[in-house]
């Protein structure tokens, strides 16, 4: 296994940083999307003498959306990259290894979509009616076609599908959730295009009002195609695994508190367009617009950190847990560790009483920190901090039980010790001395603990009804989960 | 690493590092014209206010840039979209030929790296803001401090690549710098290897500027044009022979098994290469006296030239790396990464979007055409 030094956030998690940053992105490349389709659809009005405030229309909305979606779209493209890299290389590696053609040909659409981007920007006032319309199709293309490609690698992540059976490439793209994702996304993206519309045609749009009613009306078309949400939503939802769904659907406080979220503000922004659709003579103004746009990025926020979160405990399903252990990795690991190949020296060495609270500060690192802190978001302190120190073990070394959304421990005895005295050390003021534990009876209960939930992802467990914390409950569910998978 | 390269190596690795090479090449061709281009317009903006100064009185509002600079500042925004653009396919390929030792470097460096990006977003729309006319009414001032912070933006921007380059060479060094916790990376290797890119980089610059100027001949004073042609044989010829320099320096300054390397056959060839190419060019830029020597034949023979420095100093500067990293294990990883699906449908994309491309511009181009 390769080792990549851990960065330590201090009292943040990892997750949130990627989650802050994916938002952004995902807004921004989504507004994109959409407004290639909504410019080509300005430019046909205008053609077409449909629309005579179109043509101003189209000048200030590609201005702004080069301005803002373009390339804050790209550099923040590349930050996805290099945070991913942050969070965890090992999946990043996984996924360029078996996607770099996909990302290849992405490539070569984000091309088509700068060349044709600019070429629009700078000349379009130059150009013949036919010459316009064929660059902004271009551009329109492009920008949509680079969330073809990037969707089948996101949409893997959760559901590898077929994939897993015999690692063929496209099995992997065109997965359970690829067509529900791409849908929703798509009409996500025609939606975002149309309220930042509605605010560029009041803030740049032609003087005179009836001219700018007339382009909103036709913007807010955009946003009709909202009425299908539901279906690619519901659709979506039934193609993920049930477990995940139900993490999203009341399982974890917080996935459902961000789902709720999502649902929410669409479904506001969907009355909304609604109610001015069917109302005769109806104006967004440009403070309304921001205002639904504001809501639209919350519900993509909303979505991104369930996307995210409903992923857990894997980071590819079935294959690297979140913390880029891979599912195969584990029984072994069990027994040789999983700090000992780590080349890292801590950075704190000097502040550990002793060597197996060193041990245990590596173990964190290694298996824990990309969900928990120490102390802070999701701090191990504090979460462990009423129990005893025999409930510490056995949580610890059941811990895909204790919540099925982490990865089994993948360590043996000792480390789940190393990891126990760590906390109490800590939640003890971090004294000058604290003696080494090697009691052989503990170390055996562990062991017992181990052994008694072996490997089996929680999910599993989960599945089969083993939440049930005796060990009988436990050993039925085993049993049951084992004849399945036979 | 007995033949030249990339031949020498198994396939998968032949084929990567051919994928790296050709389009970072590319890639290079922008990242060039945004950090010479940057330079350039700053220089530029400094001679204004220095002008404006020397001279008072009514005269002084006349002082302005040159065509030179205006290209450049009317450019600038969009070449530095391509440069990011274009960077992203060999930062793609990297991954694939050099996992460990990128995603390392990139972890130890962390914010030091990623700030980069910020970097180039404010860099960005300083550029916007530097031609606004509110920033105009200010005067001078304010236009010259926004195209220096772009230029700083840049600058670090090359600083942070290379370091991270670096230090993804340097294995050994890795677990002491992160137990340290530090944040630079100081390898002297990086002066010579900065040096190198930022003056090739004028070179670069000197010939796209040269190619914008020839298109755009007839929408052009001469008098102007003249003066231009004269800066660029000034800046391209500046370029050539200090990246001729630097390039010699950054070989002495290699440990002995690099130097073996680029002295062999796999590396030597394209070694020649670059001063060849820098030979072709000189010779191209010596009689620019004015406008009307930046004809097409001339420009595409210092294309040829420079497509030739291009192709061998990424070649040579990709040795330098081999010979640093475990290559046998690298080649086990690109054996595995290599059978993957999906490159049928990468080449046939590449051909056909660069298809478009080729469409977009040759549209514009007609279309603009009368307009002249
Ligand atoms: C995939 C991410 C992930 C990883 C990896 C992970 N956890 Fe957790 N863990 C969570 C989440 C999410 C919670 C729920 C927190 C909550 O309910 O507020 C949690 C809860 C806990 C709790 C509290 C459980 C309870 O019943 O209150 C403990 C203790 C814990 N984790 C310990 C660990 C330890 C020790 C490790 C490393 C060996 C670890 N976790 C690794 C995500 C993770
Ligand atoms: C204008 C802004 C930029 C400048 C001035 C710049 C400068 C540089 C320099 C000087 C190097 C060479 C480093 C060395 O070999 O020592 C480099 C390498 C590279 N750059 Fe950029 N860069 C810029 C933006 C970008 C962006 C946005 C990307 C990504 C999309 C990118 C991708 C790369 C890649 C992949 C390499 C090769 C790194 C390696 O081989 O180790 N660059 N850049």
């Amino acid at each position: 296994m390769t080792f990549y030094p851990i960065q330590d956030y201090g009292p943040v998690m990892k997750g949130m940083v990627i989650g802050g940053l994916g938002i952004f992105h995902v807004f921004l490349a989504q507004m994109a999307i959409g407004g290639g389709m909504i410019l080509c659809y300005f430019e046909w009005l205008r053609r077409t003498r449909r629309s005579p405030g179109a043509g101003r229309f189209i000048g200030g909305y590609f201005q702004a959306l080069v301005l803002v979606s373009f390339v804050l779209g790209a550099v923040t493209g590349v930050a996805m990259w290099f945070t991913s890299i942050q969070v965890s290389p090992r999946t990043i590696g996984v996924l360029v290894d078996e996607f770099h053609w996909i990302w290849a040909t992405e490539w070569t659409f984000f091309c088509v979509e700068v060349v044709a981007g600019y070429a629009f920007l700078r000349y379009h006032d130059r150009l013949s009616d036919r010459s316009r319309a064929m660059v902004l199709f271009f551009y329109a293309m492009a920008s949509w076609f680079s969330l073809f490609w990037i969707n089948g690698i996101l949409s893997f992540q959760l559901t590898p599908g077929n994939w897993l059976a015999g690692h063929s490439m496209w099995a992997g793209f065109f997965n359970p959730t690829f067509w529900p994702s791409l849908f929703y996304r798509t009409v996500a993206s025609m939606a975002i295009a149309a309220l930042a519309a509605c605010v560029v045609i009041n803030i740049a749009g032609p003087h005179e009002r009836d001219e700018r009613q007339e382009l909103i009306k036709r913007a807010v078309l955009f946003l009709a195609p909202m009425a299908l949400m539901p279906v690619f939503g519901a659709w979506f939802l039934a193609a993920m695994p049930a477990d995940s769904r139900s993490w999203a659907m009341g399982g974890n406080v917080t996935m459902t508190m961000f789902l709720g979220m999502g649902v929410g503000a669409s479904l506001l922004i969907g009355l909304y367009a609604l109610a001015a659709i069917l109302r005769p003579g109806f104006y967004i103004s440009g403070y309304t617009a921001s205002l639904l746009l504001a809501l639209a990025f919350m519900a993509s926020a909303g979505g991104e950190f369930v996307r995210e979160g409903v992923r857990k405990p894997y980071s590819i399903r079935q294959v690297m847990y979140s913390n880029s252990i891979k599912q195969d990795d584990l029984e072994r690991m069990r027994v040789t560790g999983s700090t000992i190949d780590d080349p890292y020296p801590l950075r704190d060495s000097a502040s550990y009483a002793n060597d197996q609270l060193r041990l245990g500060a590596k173990v964190y690192r290694v298996q824990c920190s990309v969900c928990h802190t120490k102390r802070g978001a999701n701090g191990l302190v504090e979460l462990t901090s009423s129990w005893t120190i025999d409930q510490k073990r056995m949580n610890i070394a059941q811990l895909q039980r204790t919540k099925p959304f982490m990865p089994p421990f993948a360590g043996p005895p000792r480390e789940v010790e190393a990891l126990v005295q760590l906390l109490g050390w800590m939640s003890a003021g971090e004294p000058a001395s604290w003696p080494e534990t090697s009691d052989p009876a503990a170390l055996a209960r562990i062991q017992g603990w181990l052994d008694l939930v072996g490997v089996t992802p929680g999910i599993e467990l989960m599945r089969t009804g083993a939440r049930d914390r005796t060990a009988a409950g436990l050993l039925h569910a085993l049993a049951t989960s084992r004849s399945e998978a036979r | 690493m007995d033949a030249l390269f990339p031949f020498g190596f198994p396939w998968p690795t032949a084929m990567y590092l051919t994928f790296y090479v050709v389009t970072a090449a590319i890639y290079a061709v922008f990242m060039h014209y945004t950090l010479a281009g940057a330079l350039v317009l700053a220089i530029g903006r400094l001679r204004v206010l220095a002008h404006r100064r020397a001279s008072r009185g009514p005269e002084a509002e006349t002082v302005s840039l040159g065509l030179l600079e205006h290209v450049v500042e009317d450019w600038l925004p969009v070449m530095l979209g391509m440069a990011i653009t274009a960077g992203v396919a060999p930062l793609l390929f990297l991954q694939i030929l050099y996992k460990q030792s990128f995603y390392t470097a990139n972890l130890l460096l962390f914010h030091r790296f990623m700030l980069l990006l910020p970097a180039l977003i404010v860099a960005y729309y300083m550029l916007y803001l530097q031609r606004s006319k509110k920033l105009h009414a200010w005067g001078p001032w304010p236009r010259a401090a926004a195209v220096i912070v772009v230029a700083l933006c840049f600058g670090y921007t090359a600083w942070a690549w290379a370091e991270n380059h670096l230090l993804s060479l340097h294995r050994e060094d890795w677990g002491e710098f992160y137990g340290s916790g530090r944040w630079f990376f100081p390898d002297s290797e990086l002066w010579p290897r900065l040096g190198y890119t930022i003056t090739a980089a004028f070179a670069t610059f000197a010939l796209v500027v040269g190619w914008q100027l020839a298109w755009g001949r007839r929408g052009h004073d001469p008098g102007s044009l003249d003066l231009a042609a004269r800066q660029l044989r000034l800046l391209a010829l500046l370029g050539l022979f200090a990246s001729a320099f630097e390039a010699i320096l950054w070989y002495l300054w290699l440990e002995t098994p690099a130097q073996a390397a680029l002295r062999s056959i796999l590396a030597m060839p394209y070694g020649v290469l670059v001063f060849l190419g820098i030979a072709v060019q000189t010779a191209c830029w010596l009689p620019v006296n004015g406008g009307a020597r930046l004809t097409p034949r001339r420009l595409v023979i210092a294309t040829a030239g420079a497509v030739g420095t291009m192709l061998g100093a990424v070649v040579a500067r990709e040795v330098r790396r081999l010979v640093a990293l475990d290559l046998s294990a690298l080649e086990e990883s690109h054996r595995q990464a290599a059978r993957v699906g999906g490159m049928a449908v990468f080449l046939t994309f590449f051909l056909v979007n660069a298809l478009v491309i080729a469409a977009c511009v040759w549209i514009v181009k007609r279309d603009i055409a009368p307009a002249r």
